[in-house]
């Protein structure tokens, strides 16, 4: 049997996420043996080919040349992959309150406007691979259950999930604005177990109640973040579609 | 009549650039370093946001080296508030800033460098002749990550280090287990540095101004005055009154220069053009044994640079987890007060000379932020090195010219994501 030609890109991004599946280490030397790699700048794979089983895409797009190198890779494969925050949402989770279209720039490379959007946004995208970074662990899922060709599916459950399993003392009950209850989990609860607020890098959990989050906050005395009433506004207390 | 030559989104480096180059009448005449990666805006969005905020966000400048402008962020809003860590803390944070360093230059030097040397393009296709050397350096990569992972609770974006220490710290079992770990990378690591420190780099040399840190006794990558070579020291805080910054419509970074508008490189050769007879007592020996010194001229010798830096950084290790083992850290961090305050800190990532400022109103609110990353100040070293080492390879006639100018490029480890960002405050 002729193995999935698989191709890996970047728009733009910190390319992090990429240096995860690379820190798989001698896993990847074992993926390798089941798949073709064909196309990675980052790692100086150029083969001429056609069609791609799987396209692997990380970084949000920002320019209309990065729109149209997505719509071709696109056009040229079976499966799209997003990796990481930058793709799934377009790093929105640093932005939070921030509003693009307010901020001063001098944009060079005759870019009209400032944008970061997610693949989805121009493209149908078949699977997510969530968080900034991304968890190589659940990278390699994703890519035993392709060459499977069962279905990936991403974490359901929130970040307390598995806060809960860790034996974690609750930050919230400290007074410390922790966005684990609304966001999705699959991360181990990296941040919580070392001490530091969950910051949202997966995006919203698929039960997200951004109202109960807001209850919680004024109940403990937290002061509520502007950015969490203009996510309010956007899935109030149910899930986002 | 005149010729442009791109080298369109080089391979093998760390984000997106392309190389412009005129060729007029047998010479360059202009060479440019277009950084293409989407401008990030992260200073702005940054202002507001609370301090404790900041090391999260900062961290997100770049995938590679995380690390240290997570350490980097932290310092300078230290700086602001006037917080002074003990001996110890500092000595954990240097630990992960090393563990960013080992990995980082491993990645650059076997997955990057290496196949240019061996004439293959990708790690890869290196794979059938030299399998047990590629996975020995997986397993270097993954001892790295392991030491970053200990201290800093995740080895991609580590989580621990907050303003006025860490969030929690590692156990005594686990510096037990960092030591070995710093030990077994030492050991590991000897036959592939002889292995870059025996190749062979096309024959380049162009003086320029060198900055980095400069130690007392050692290579430092979190404290110290900045040595520019040939001129003398600045003091972090002066930073602005040393080098500014030019903006080219080509490119989505600010590129630097000195004030006087000359161009200067910072990073691994910067570093050991600075501090050389501070190498630790083996890396000095392997440099010896394979004749090479510095200072050098030759920007094909940074590989080289970060090459004994893996032997020194590894050995500095050791050294800083026998101290802490002796001598263990008392709390993890230290009370401070929230007010007013301004702070810069000037660290060396991976790549060279790494600069945070933040500026704080009385609520611990940034109210300016800036980021000088190590690969913007490279570029206009770059466009310089690139114009003069192409008119040589266009006078010898060579065919392989763009394989070779790539391998300059490499060769300064760019990391064009950090570089990319475009941002006007008023």
């Amino acid at each position: 049997m002729e193995k999935p030609k698989v191709g890996i890109f970047s728009m733009s991004s910190c390319e992090g996420c990429l240096v995860q599946v690379l820190n798989l280490e001698d896993k990847i030397l074992e993926m390798m043996r089941s798949v073709e790699l064909v196309d990675c700048r980052l790692l100086g794979v150029k083969k001429s080919y056609d069609r791609l089983d799987i396209a692997i895409v990380e970084g949000a797009v920002m320019s209309d040349e990065e729109e149209r190198e997505l719509r071709e890779i696109r056009e040229r494969s079976k499966i799209l992959v997003a990796l990481g925050d930058c793709a799934c949402h377009g790093g929105r989770f640093l932005f939070k309150d921030f509003k693009f279209d307010s901020v001063p720039v001098d944009l060079p490379r005759g870019l009209k406007s400032f944008r970061a959007d997610p693949l989805d946004k121009y493209v149908k995208v078949d699977y997510y691979v969530y968080g900034c970074p991304i968890d190589g662990d659940d990278f390699l899922r994703l890519f035993k259950e392709l060459l499977m060709g069962k279905e990936y599916r991403p974490a359901p459950f929130n970040v307390c999930a598995e806060c809960v399993l860790k034996d974690n003392e609750c930050l919230l009950d400290k007074g410390i604005p922790c966005l684990g209850p609304i966001t999705r989990g699959g991360c181990g609860a990296v941040c919580p177990t070392s001490g530091r607020r969950c910051i949202g890098c997966r995006g919203l959990a698929e039960d997200a109640n951004v109202d109960s989050l807001i209850e919680i906050f004024t109940k403990r005395g937290i002061e509520v973040p502007e950015y969490l009433w203009e996510l309010k506004k956007q899935v109030g207390g149910g899930r986002r579609g | 009549m005149a010729k442009e030559v791109v080298l369109e989104k080089v391979a093998r480096i760390e984000g997106l650039l392309n190389l412009a180059v005129v060729i007029r009448e047998g010479r360059v005449a202009e060479a440019r370093a277009e950084a293409l990666e989407g401008t990030r805006l992260l200073e702005r969005i940054l202002l507001g946001r609370d301090y404790e905020e900041v090391p999260d966000l900062a961290s997100r400048m770049c995938g590679v080296c995380q690390a240290i402008h997570r350490v980097t962020s932290v310092q300078a809003l230290e700086r602001a508030l006037g917080v002074e860590l003990p001996e110890q803390l500092e000595l954990l944070r240097e630990l992960v800033a090393i563990g960013g360093h080992l990995q980082s230059h491993i990645l650059h030097l076997y997955f990057f460098v290496l196949p240019d040397f061996m004439g293959r393009s990708s790690v890869f296709e290196l794979l059938p002749s030299h399998e047990p050397l590629i996975r020995r350096v997986l397993r270097l990569k993954r001892i790295a990550n392991a030491i970053t992972e200990i201290v800093g609770g995740r080895a991609v974006h580590p989580v621990t280090p907050v303003v006025g220490g860490f969030t929690s710290l590692p156990s005594r079992l686990k510096l037990e287990r960092a030591l070995a770990l710093a030990k077994a990378f030492r050991d590991l690591v000897e036959e592939p540095v002889r292995l870059i420190l025996s190749l062979e780099a096309p024959e380049f040399e162009r003086r320029t101004a060198y900055v980095s840190l400069r130690g007392d006794g050692e290579i430092p990558l979190l404290k110290g005055p900045v040595a520019v070579s040939g001129r003398g020291e600045f003091q972090p805080h002066e930073y602005e009154r040393h080098i500014r910054y030019v903006t080219e419509s080509y490119s989505m970074a600010r590129h630097y220069t000195l004030s006087d508008g000359s161009e200067y490189m910072v990073g691994a050769l910067a570093r050991l053009n600075n501090n050389y007879h501070n190498l630790s007592d083996g890396a000095r020996e392997m440099a010896a044994s394979f004749s090479v010194k510095f200072p050098s001229y030759s920007p094909f010798d940074n590989n080289r640079a970060q090459a004994l830096e893996l032997v020194h950084f590894a050995e500095r290790a050791i050294e800083i987890l026998d101290a802490l083992l002796e001598s263990p850290p008392g709390r993890a961090r230290i009370g401070f007060e929230v007010h007013e305050g301004e702070g810069v800190a000037v660290t060396e990532a991976p790549r060279g000379l790494l600069i945070h400022h933040y500026r704080l109103d009385a609520r611990g609110r940034v109210t300016l932020a800036n980021i000088v990353t190590p690969t913007a100040q490279n570029y206009k070293n770059l466009e310089a090195d690139a114009r003069e080492f192409v008119t040589v390879l266009l006078k010898q006639g060579v065919e392989d010219l763009e394989r070779k100018t790539e391998m300059l490029i490499r060769a300064y480890d760019p990391c064009v994501s950090c570089s990319a960002r475009f941002f006007r405050e008023h």
